[in-house]
Order: C-alpha cells, then sequence, then structure tokens
C-alpha cells in the first residue's frame, strides 16, 4: 500500500453515489469557518477594508 | 470479491481521476485566492 498511488482505494471504501455530496457539504461547512474566522479576525477583514484602488 | 462500497477497482479509479481534477482546480483558485491576499497584506 501506497500514497498517492493507492489513493483510488478509498472508493472501495466509500461510496462516492453516496458521500460525495457530504464530503462537499463538510468542505462547503470548513470553507464558511474559516472565512468568517479571518473576517471576525479584523487584520483580514476584507468586508471592511475600504478599496484603496476604488477609492481614487 | 465485492468491495465495501459496491465500485469495482475500474470504477473506482475512474471516479478518482474526475476526483483529482475537480480537488486540482479547487486547490489552484484557493492557491491564486492565498496570493492576492499574500500581495494585500502578508501575514509573515
Amino acid at each position: 500500500m501506497a500514497n498517492p498511488a493507492d489513493d483510488w482505494k478509498i472508493w472501495l471504501v466509500i461510496n462516492p453515489a453516496q458521500w460525495l455530496v457530504p464530503i462537499w457539504i463538510a468542505v462547503l461547512a470548513t470553507v464558511v469557518v474559516i472565512h468568517v474566522a479571518v473576517i471576525g479576525g479584523g487584520k483580514y477583514n476584507f468586508l471592511a477594508a475600504p478599496a484603496a484602488v476604488a477609492a481614487k | 470479491m465485492a468491495s465495501l462500497s459496491g465500485l469495482t477497482d475500474d470504477e473506482a479509479k475512474e471516479f478518482h481521476e474526475q476526483f483529482k481534477t475537480t480537488f486540482g482546480a479547487f486547490v489552484a483558485v484557493a492557491a491564486v485566492a492565498h496570493l492576492l491576499v499574500l500581495a494585500w497584506k502578508p501575514w509573515f
């Protein structure tokens, strides 16, 4: 057993017809949590930061 | 012998090729986003 050469074998364990959408949902949840943390952190609040270029 | 997921080796390999392509595109987009943030405000 060697990776990544044998990575494909995961699909012999979990059926993507059943688990691909849950995987997408888990990735989306992670993305949302990270973006909320980044925006909440202040320094990288890209929503509040004035668009310097557009301001001219 | 049937696999736990019910997929054959060929089906698993075929799906994995598409999975790698899509995941690669996701990583590429994330890499571009991180480069833009790095240009905006370096975090180290």
